[in-house]
């Protein structure tokens, strides 16, 4: 059974105009989403700004409602949990953020951001605290002896292991890594992915990996999906989706990575024009078609999700 | 894995030895600010005067002695004397203790009422926070030493009354102040990670929210401080504040404008004493507000 | 593109420093190189290497009450760092001109964008504003923003990001200068919109014979665009090559290190990562000798007691460290 499943999740935000504050339209801000994720695996989730990645993570764990949709955990139904089953459940949904120095609280020194989650879940002596508090730090590469020092005193890539020790605490299955190494300098970045992938071999963690640097996202997913504008346009393992993209959008967002290495010649790349449309004003059906250079007539229609290969889910006209 | 910091030596992952804290760097931009040291010193010597006042002058301060009534400042009282014959520096000296009281009090209610419906207030947001805001704004309507004057005309007056009254006109402020810093804080991502690790909303107010509150409570608590005295002040200028015989620097105002042609020394130290004692605190406030503030460049 | 052998821009022995409370922090410390006409220059380095800094200062737009600058940046025959504020001014957005990094901060929210162009072209190139305007409703064509004339009168918050990159594109390019300084020009892009630009970029310098120097920690994008390469690590310079030769025959440690530190789509997969472990160092306590050998996989005695040398290895190739002196013998 996998250990997330998501079903049809839509989140989307009212906008109010007038002195009622009546709703008059909606930010369409993920529309429609589904995917599976197995444990010991990582699902890539990919997309450029808008496309509404961080707000699938954020929805999945319910740290913001989401209008539409389900997300089992191991067979449960999130949507039906009351307060505290929630509450209970999150040891093992577990997220790590992107910026290293909003998501540990400044007046909260190592040792007690680490510990938090611990307290909140189990009543363990002081001492047994600072154990294990002290085998996380170890486990992520920090040295426990700083146990007392605050957040400022440590450097970006210090302070994203805090938040993965932090994430670590209460054993979870799941971790969503939203943009967890987006802000940090690229050989700062080796090490963490580096410390990610060991501790999902150790640990049989799942990653929900949210980033928009498709190279980061090769690397440590197995499999992939792309979003644009709230929803998933393609799907499939990693190897698959980057050898050979099937949804134009895929094959533009890869064209468009530049490689590093001046004697690589870009292939025919796809540049495509114009911005991405406002999620408040979507194009009708296939959202990508204005800018698609494939598009067709029956592209005004909203295109079906579906499995066309085994694991490789696209959804194009192109591909009926 | 563990050799991420074998192969280095000072530069690793030791976060830098010599670092101040961020409270560290606090004080040191406090002690560079000039005004607020001032400020500091003049507070301290208030708190000593209004300690130590017993010690500094001998007798009682409201006991008349008509025949050296209204003496201009000379060698037996060195502030001279008000028309009760009674030494105004004495009289100056105990009635910081009564201002002090009444700073310490106003702010005192002020903080126990509107820190709790603040945090309340932000967090929560919906029904609770509307209705709390809409009360608040009606407070808020009224300029501040009217709401204080309206209270004791419910009250009565004296200086608990005094106190009660000014303090409940301050709430409403303390409710906007710690409401709109909640706001922003709880939208602060640690904010978030506490909710997804499990924290309940509870520990999540006084462990991540309150403690970030604190440093602008602080600046207005000390701004509030010196307006606490001045609206005691007005309040004993216009007799309704403390009662005499307590020697309050107000009401030692309110009754020297009789003088105030001839014998101005009655009205002019005790308003000296109200000037200084706000300024201290003003100047207070301000440099603590621009030690907390991360982006001011002293 | 014509390369002549005299350098356009040429900065000697730059050294710049902070006045903090603190401390002294030299964020740039002794940085010379080139730049020549028609080629784009990449300076490359993570945060806090001072390849910002190195900009900033070669255009003096630092707190002078704050910073100390010394060394040489020679242009035209002339140094920049003794100019007095108003000749800095004349050549400052119309001889040497700088691309920001953050295009949402970088445009005034107040002034249209259509302004924003005209003011400089009013200032430089001396027009009236009614060609000053349509000189910028050019611009905007140039950089191939369409419907120029309406977004010309719009402000900054009604374009896109990619938008008002070009808007800072058209502005740098207005009164044609020879050099720009292009500041992450496409690090807060999405990736389809910084391929564009890229493009762009590499359009409008067929045409002219503009330098730019790209000031980047994104290594494909100096691929992509450059054509020599300066690698910078804690305010000094640590290498310099042709482009090819700095991705395939690398020769600082720390260069090798970064290129190995990346993951490429065409890689072989599921092999480690390559890390450089530890982080930079702090500007206030430079480690003694080699600013980098704490992190270096193969330090040696000498690089904890002595700063290495640059040793030229030819033409515009040169490199910072005892490894290379000891194949090479100090030049």
């Amino acid at each position: 059974m996998p250990v997330l499943e998501v079903e049809n999740l839509k989140k989307y935000y009212p906008v109010r105009k007038g002195f009622f504050q009546k709703t008059i339209n909606h930010v369409k801000a993920v529309d429609g989403v589904s995917f599976r994720l197995n444990a010991g695996e990582t699902l890539g989730l990919v997309g450029e700004s808008g496309c509404g990645k961080t707000t699938v993570g954020r929805s999945i764990l319910r740290l913001t409602q989401p209008t539409g949709g389900k997300v089992f955990f191991k067979g449960k139904d999130l949507g039906k949990m009351d307060k505290e089953t929630l509450r209970k459940t999150r040891t093992s949904l577990q997220i790590i953020f992107q910026d290293p120095f909003s998501s540990l609280n400044p007046r909260m020194n190592v040792g007690q951001i680490i510990a938090e989650p611990i307290k909140n879940y189990e009543t363990l002596s002081r001492h047994d605290i600072m154990q294990r508090v002290a085998e996380l730090m170890n486990r992520v590469g920090l040295r426990p002896a700083q146990m007392g020092r605050y957040p400022h005193e440590f450097s970006g890539g210090q302070r994203q292991r805090i938040g993965i020790a932090r994430a670590l605490a209460v054993k979870p299955d799941v971790i969503i890594c939203d943009e967890a190494v987006s802000a940090l300098d690229v050989s700062i970045q080796a090490q963490i992915i580096n410390l990610l992938k060991d501790l999902q071999e150790e640990m049989n963690l799942a990653y929900l990996f949210i980033a928009h640097d498709l190279s980061v996202v090769e690397y440590i997913s197995h499999r992939v999906a792309v979003m644009y504008l709230g929803r998933i346009v393609e799907l499939a393992p990693d190897r698959n989706l980057y050898k050979n993209p099937l949804h134009p959008y895929t094959k533009a967002l890869l064209s468009a990575v530049p490689i590093p290495d001046p004697l690589v010649n870009p292939e025919q790349e796809i540049v495509l024009s114009g911005d991405v449309p406002s999620p408040l004003d979507p194009p009708e059906g296939c959202t990508f078609h204005p800018r698609c250079p494939m598009s067709m007539n029956k592209c005004r229609t909203r295109p079906v999700y579906r499995e066309i290969e085994p694991d490789h889910w696209i959804a194009c006209h192109l591909y009926p | 894995m563990n050799n991420i910091y074998i192969n280095t030596k000072n530069n690793d992952i030791e976060p830098d030895e010599d670092v101040k804290s961020s409270s560290g760097r606090g004080w040191a931009k406090l002690k560079r600010n000039k005004a607020a040291l001032m400020g500091g010193i003049f507070l301290l010597i208030y708190i000593g005067c209004a300690l130590g006042a017993p010690i500094l002058f001998r007798g009682d301060p409201s006991a008349p002695n008509l025949m050296d009534s209204l003496s201009p400042p000379c060698a037996k009282y060195f502030l001279g004397t008000d028309e009760l014959g009674r030494s105004i520096l004495g009289r100056i000296l105990y009635g910081s203790r009564v201002s002090l009281m009444i700073a310490v009090g106003v702010v005192g209610v002020g903080l126990l009422f509107g820190v709790p419906i603040g945090l309340i207030s932000g967090y929560y947001r919906g029904k609770t926070d509307f209705i709390i805001q809409r009360f608040t704004d009606m407070m808020l309507a009224f300029p501040g030493f009217l709401l204080a004057l309206a209270l004791v005309a419910i009250l009565g007056v004296g200086l608990e009354n005094t106190v009660i009254s000014i303090g409940i006109s301050m709430v409403p402020l303390y409710i906007r102040l710690v409401r709109g810093c909640v706001l922003t804080i709880r939208e602060e991502v640690y904010v978030k990670a506490a909710r997804a690790i499990g924290t309940k909303d509870r520990h999540i107010i006084l462990r991540h929210i309150l403690p970030n509150v604190l440093a602008p409570i602080t600046v207005q608590t000390s701004l509030g401080m010196g307006t606490a005295i001045l609206f005691a002040a007005g309040l004993g200028f216009l007799g309704i504040g403390v009662q005499p015989p307590t020697p309050e620097w107000g009401s030692m105002l309110g009754s020297a404008r009789a003088y105030m042609m001839g014998k101005p020394h009655v009205a002019t130290f005790p308003g000296i004493a109200i000037f200084l004692a706000v300024l201290s605190f003003n100047l207070l406030g301000d440099g603590l507000r621009d030690a907390f503030d991360p982006r001011s460049k002293i | 593109m014509k390369v002549t052998s005299e350098p356009l821009l040429s900065i000697k022995g730059l050294k710049t420093s902070f006045h903090t409370h603190d401390g002294t922090i030299t964020a740039v410390d002794g940085v010379d190189f080139d730049v020549f006409a028609g080629e784009t220059l990449g300076l490359v380095g993570e945060s806090g290497c001072g390849k910002s800094v190195t900009a900033l200062s070669v255009l003096r737009l630092l707190n002078p009450s704050m910073t100390t600058i010394r060394g040489r940046v020679d242009f035209n025959g002339k140094n920049l760092l003794d100019l007095d504020p108003e000749e800095m001014r004349m050549i400052r957005g119309s001889t040497i001109s700088m691309i920001f990094q953050e295009p949402m901060t970088s445009l005034n929210p107040i002034l249209t964008v259509g302004e924003q162009i005209a003011e400089s072209l009013r200032l430089h190139e001396k027009l009236d504003n009614k060609k000053a305007w349509k000189k910028a409703i050019h611009m905007l064509e140039i950089v191939q923003i369409p419907s120029p004339e309406i977004r010309a009168g719009q402000y900054p918050h009604k374009l896109s990001g990619g938008m008002r990159q070009r808007v800072m594109i058209a502005m740098a390019l207005s009164c044609n200068p020879c050099l720009i300084f292009a500041d992450e020009p496409t690090t807060a892009l999405d990736v389809t919109i910084q391929a564009q630009i890229i493009r762009l970029l590499e359009h409008l310098k067929k045409g002219s014979n503009t330098s730019i120097v790209l000031i980047t920690h994104d290594l494909g994008v100096v691929a992509q665009m450059a054509s020599r390469v300066v690698v910078m690590y804690a305010g000094r310079v640590v290498e310099e090559a042709p482009v090819v030769e700095l991705f395939h025959d690398a020769r600082h440690p720390y260069t090798r290190g970064l290129l190995k530190s990346i993951p490429v789509i065409t890689q072989d997969k599921k092999t480690r990562l390559n890390e450089i472990p530890g982080i930079v160092p702090n500007l206030l306590y430079m480690p003694k000798g080699c600013s980098f050998h704490p992190r270096c996989s193969e330090a040696m005695d000498i690089c904890k007691k002595e700063s290495p040398p640059m040793i030229h290895l030819k033409k515009n190739r040169r490199v910072a460290c005892w490894l290379t002196s000891d194949d090479y013998g100090e030049n």
